[in-house]
This record gives structure tokens, sequence and C-alpha cells, in this order.
């Protein structure tokens, strides 16, 4: 029971932290149509760039401000340098991802020039083991759920009550019919890479805080991300979150009998399960055929 | 006459070019491959091996390389363990860069590029991989660095004397570690202990709490880590997050393992290949300060074995060379080896080459101490 109980919060604790990564991939992915890889850069980049604020001296919470501005300013930077003259020249979306891929690369690289290669850490949160009837956790894991709950709900509140909300979901919903009514399409393409880099980065720091990170820290976080918005369905932030908890859950609660060695393949076995079963994702709409 | 003696001359010569020994043919520079960790989860152990080598060989090269031919170092990557990558680095070692010898680094890739070594007759030095697969694996590959099974035996035989029963492991999901638990379980069942828990994981994890839950669970006496680098940092860390109390014990130590675990890693044994930066010798001390002046920081173990098998292999190189002929090639310099055996280990004392190709070196038990290495004492290694 015990190790049930400790698999289930391990489960919760790694699911949210994906399900930043998730939300924010899946905005970008529902909204743009673009399949952002060089997210995985973005996230990376929201740590290194609170590791760099630190290090001049700024308290963690203002580094974390700074890493959250770094990485926000980088999303929008891709969409306008790599995305927007790609889309004006009508690129298929294979050569986008292509272009996504590539500048995941290049940046990682450049992160491990400008930092190094080795783990960095950050310092400074008030960090305490946790021990409750014998499942064990730390104040970080709190904080991170914390963070992860704030965020998702803060995301549909805005996508669900104000006005640039609603444009993003119009968008979302037919580009060509938006930019009819008058929504600048454009500018809330901007918006979104701009709000979904700033929400992958506080995953990026807590996981900093909490183990290190290296340049590559990126790719694993956008596998899975990527996963768990084709496990919840493209175009739902919710089910992107949902997806994301699902693999955390699934990652943690499945080794229980089997070796954990296995743990890897768990999430792809998920993947897998859906797209046999729903292709369309847990919470996804019903894809139509020939959607103009 | 004129005629004869012209012909003569002609003879004569010809027969004096084949009957004097060829002399050396020195080729124009002495190119080595090098198999590492550049990037990735390992990209630690590729920096500081790199280092290591490319000190070596400026300080080999400052002095006139071997005998006016100097060295030249050819960096390739394996991504942090990944056998394909290893393969497409060493063929293009072999196909473009024709380098006899290469620095290799891993198990894994290790293992994967031998076939293509033994085919071109490419002499291995692995200073890194540390898995029992590696004995006798090819005739062309030896090792200066004493393989984990020989650090875990030490373990275990620690673990026996603190009165260590119930014993846990976590270890890397790779032959390397799955290499150590096959080695070291029926050892240490036959010492009288049982083993709980086996726990794997991929190498590269950054979360552990779900083989820690498993661990845990089973309350062990100990747990064992047959992991290195950064992973084992964060593993101890989240072991110790999760209310894990029991003593952990390993066969690795790094900074970086040590800068992620933080108070968490604090009084942990280990064994490991000894290596103090302010050894007894002067060649280790002299090492130490270049490096440090180099790069600013303190080597450890690894940047130590590539700087020292950069050293060996100059030694190789002088040796074949006295027997003339084409000595730039695996054969001559692995034919040296296994006639010079001993040589010179930059930890002090000598790196002694055994018929399998591993080597023994100075081990030792230590503890981590306010976050750096305190020696404890020397391991006599009964292979």
């Amino acid at each position: 029971m015990d190790l049930f109980a400790q698999l289930l919060v391990n489960g919760v604790v790694a699911g949210s932290l994906y399900a930043l990564v998730a939300c924010s991939f899946g905005l970008i992915l529902g909204t743009t149509g673009t399949f952002h890889f060089a997210h995985g850069v973005v996230y990376a980049a929201g740590a290194y760039g609170a590791y760099f604020a630190a290090g001049l001296g700024l308290p963690l919470w203002a580094a974390a401000g700074v890493g959250i501005a770094g990485a926000a300013l980088l999303g929008t930077l891709i969409e306008v340098v790599v995305y927007r003259p790609l889309r004006r020249i009508a690129a298929s979306p294979l050569v986008i991802l292509i272009a996504s891929l590539g500048t995941l690369i290049v940046l990682e690289n450049a992160i491990a020039i400008g930092f190094s290669t080795d783990a960095k850490v950050l310092e400074g949160f008030p960090r305490k083991g946790i021990v409750l009837g014998g499942v064990g956790f730390t104040t970080l894991h709190v904080t991170m759920v914390a963070v992860s709950l704030v965020l998702f709900l803060g995301l549909l509140a805005f996508l669900r009550w104000t006005r640039r909300g609603k444009a993003i979901r119009a968008v979302a919903n037919s580009p060509e019919m938006a930019e009819i009514v008058g929504i600048d399409t454009a500018r809330v393409f901007l918006l979104v890479f701009a709000l979904g880099s700033a929400m992958a980065a506080p995953a990026a720091i807590l996981i900093m805080l909490d183990r290190g990170a290296t340049p590559d820290m990126g790719m694993d976080a956008i596998l899975i991300a990527a996963i768990a918005v084709i496990v919840g369905g493209i175009g739902s932030v919710p089910g992107a979150a949902l997806g994301a908890l699902i693999i955390g859950l699934a990652q943690n609660l499945g080794v229980m009998k089997i070796p954990s060695e296995w743990q890897a393949a768990i999430a792809f076995g998920v993947l897998l399960l859906v797209v046999i079963l729903r292709p369309r994702g847990l919470v996804g709409k019903k894809l139509r055929r020939a959607e103009i | 006459m004129r005629r004869t003696s012209f012909s003569l001359v002609a003879l004569l010569s010809l027969i004096a070019m084949t009957v004097v020994p060829a002399r050396a043919a020195d080729p124009k520079s002495y190119k080595i491959g090098t198999i590492l960790a550049m990037t990735g989860a390992g990209a630690f152990y590729g920096k500081v091996m790199s280092q290591g080598a490319q000190l070596a060989m400026e300080e080999l090269n400052a002095r006139g390389g071997v005998d006016g031919v100097k060295f030249e170092l050819v960096v390739e990557d394996h991504k942090s363990g990944q056998p394909k990558e290893a393969v497409s680095a060493i063929n293009k070692l072999v196909n473009i860069d024709r380098v006899p010898f290469v620095l290799t680094s891993y198990s894994s890739p290790t293992l994967a590029i031998l076939p293509i070594a033994n085919e071109h007759k490419v002499m291995l030095l692995n200073g890194g991989g540390v898995s029992p697969k590696l004995v006798n694996a090819s005739p062309f590959l030896f090792h200066n660095r004493v393989l984990a099974n020989y650090q875990a035996l030490g373990v275990v035989e620690r673990a026996k004397e603190r009165g260590f029963k119930k014993m846990a492991m976590l270890h890397w999901n790779d032959d390397a570690g799955n290499g150590v638990r096959d080695f070291i379980v029926p050892i240490w069942k036959k010492m009288g202990g049982a083993v709980v828990a086996d726990e794997a994981h991929p190498v590269g994890a950054t979360d552990f709490t779900t083989q820690i839950a498993k661990i845990k669970q089973t309350q062990p006496d100990l747990l064992a880590m047959w992991t290195w680098g950064k992973d084992l940092g964060i593993a101890v860390k989240q072991a110790r997050d999760l209310g894990f109390t029991a003593p952990i014990m390993g066969i690795d130590y790094t900074p970086d393992a040590a800068k992620i675990a933080g108070a968490a890693i604090e009084g942990q044994e280990y064994v490991t290949d000894y290596f103090n930066p302010q050894g007894d010798e002067k060649w280790t001390r002299d090492f130490s300060a270049a490096y440090r002046k180099k790069y600013g920081e303190e080597p450890e173990i690894y940047a130590a074995n590539y700087y020292e098998g950069v050293y060996i292999l100059a030694e190789l190189i002088r040796a074949a060379k006295k027997k003339g002929g084409d000595y730039w090639n695996g054969q001559r310099l692995k034919a040296a080896l296994t006639e010079i055996r001993k040589f010179p280990s930059v930890y002090g004392g000598t790196v002694d080459f055994q018929e399998d190709g591993t080597s023994l070196k100075r081990v030792a038990l230590f503890e981590v101490k306010d976050g750096k290495p305190a020696f404890k004492r020397f391991i006599d290694i009964k292979k």
C-alpha cells in the first residue's frame, strides 16, 4: 500500500511537470498548426536564463522571472525568424517540422557552447523533505504541482474569458474565418508563442532546482509533451494536461509489478494504445474528412 | 667499361636497399582518435577526458613529440553512449583520418566498435568504460581503468565488514550496469548476503523516484549503485528526498554528481580508482597543476586516465620505433604494449596490464566529506 501511495504521488508530480510542457506545446500546435519541436530548446532556455540571472546575484524569484521572460522572447523570435517566412512561402508541414528540429539542435548546441554541457544546478529553494505516512516528497514537489495547477487554470481562464483568449480560440477554430471577422492572425500567433513559451519555462526551472539541468534537457521533455498532446487530443488544452497526467501516472504505477527499466517504454505504449483505439485522442474533436 | 661500372653501381645500390634494414617510416604526425561523450547526458565525461588527452598531447608536442613527430588529436562523439554513433565515429577515424590508435570510452560504444577496430587492426585503449563484458572482448582492446567488477568487489567486501545483509541495487540499464550486477550478485550471495531489490534505469535518467519507491519498500540495509556520473547524484538526492535512510555505496564519484546531490551525498562511501590530485608522486602533482592552470578546475580520474593514455601511447611509439620498419600501426603498438606491460601511472604507482587486456592500478575506498572525496584506504583487488 505504501508503495502504491508513493508511486501515485510520484506520478502526479511527474505528470504535472509534463502537463506544463504539454499544454504549452498543445496550445501552439492547436492554434498555429506548427509542430514546434524547438519548443524543447525554448524550455531549456527558460532554465538557463534563470541560471544566468541567478549567477548575476538576483534572488531566485527574480531569476525565474528573467528565465520566463527570456523563454517568451526566444519563442516569439523563432516564430518571427523561422516559421513566419516559411509560412509565407507556403512551406509544407514537413518542411516546417524539419526547420523546427534544426532550430532545436542549433540552439541546444548554442546553449552548450555558452554554458558548457555539465549539469547546472539552481540553488536557493527552501527545499525540505517531508515523510507523511510512509510517503516521501519535498516542498519542491508540492511547488511543482501547485505551479502547474495555477498556470493550467490561469491559461484556461485566459482562453475562456478574455478578448485575446477568445481571439486565440477563434484562430484555432478556423484561421480563415478569424481573418474574415477582422482578427490579426499574425499577432495572435505571436501571442500564442509568447504565452506557450512562458508557460513551459517554469517546468524547466523547477527541474533545474530539483535535479540540475543540461542543455539537452528539452529533447525528452518535448517528446513526452508531443505524446501527451496526441494522447489527449490535438487542439484541446485540458486534453494535453490529461494526457500528461496519464503518462506520468502510467509510468510510475505501471512499474509496480514489472521491472522499472521498462518505464521509458510505457509512454509509447500509452501512445500506441490511444492511436489504435481512439485516434482523435481522449478528448479531441472528431476529425472530419476533408476539413476546409 | 663505363657502362659496366654504372650497372654495377646500380646493382649494388639495389642490393643495399634490400639488405640494410628499412629505416623506421615516420608518419607526418601521430594522429590519435578519441570517441568520447562530447554531448548528451554524459557530456561531463567527454569534456574532462578530452581535456586530459589534450593536455598530454600539448605537453608532449612542446617537447617535440616523439623524435620531432608531433601528436594530433581527432575528437569524435558517441553522444553519451550511443553505439551507432560510436560506429560511425570509428568508421570515420579508420577510413578518413586513418588512425591506428583510438582512445575509447563507455562500455556499449566500445563493444560496438570492436569488429571494425579488429578488421582494421586499430588498437583501442579504454580509460572510462567499466563493463565486465569488456574483459577479453578483443585482442586489440586494452584498459587503463580498473573495470567495475573489481571495484564492486571492494564494495561488497566493505558491506560485509559493516555487517550488512540485505542489499538493494540500482544500476544503469546497459552493458556496464547490468554487467556489474551479473558479476556481483553470485559473489554477494556466496558471502551470505541477500539481494532484496534489483532496479535498473536508463543511462542519463533524471527521475529515479519510481525505482527508489520500490527499493524503499524492501527496507534494505544498503543500497548499492552501479551507476555513474550525474545520474548517481540525482538518484542519491531523490532517495534522501523520499525519506530513504539506509546507507548508499557506489563505485563512482564526480564533482558533477556531488554538486547536484549537495548535502544528500555526505558520508557516502565508494570504491573507485585512486586518483588524488595532491598525490604522493611528483608526476601526479605536476599534472594537477598544469590541468588547473589550463582549465581552471581540479582534475579527476577520467581526465587523469586519458592524460595517462596519451603518455602510454608515446611510450608504445618509442618502443615500436626502435624495432624499425613501418611501426605506426595497431599491430605494432599492441605488440609493444604486451611486451612492456608495466607503465608509470599518473595516479602514482604503475598501470600493470594483464593478459586479458585489463590493468591493475590503485583502487581505494573513499568517503564523501564536505562534498569532496576523502581517502580512507587502498583496496587490494584479488583477481
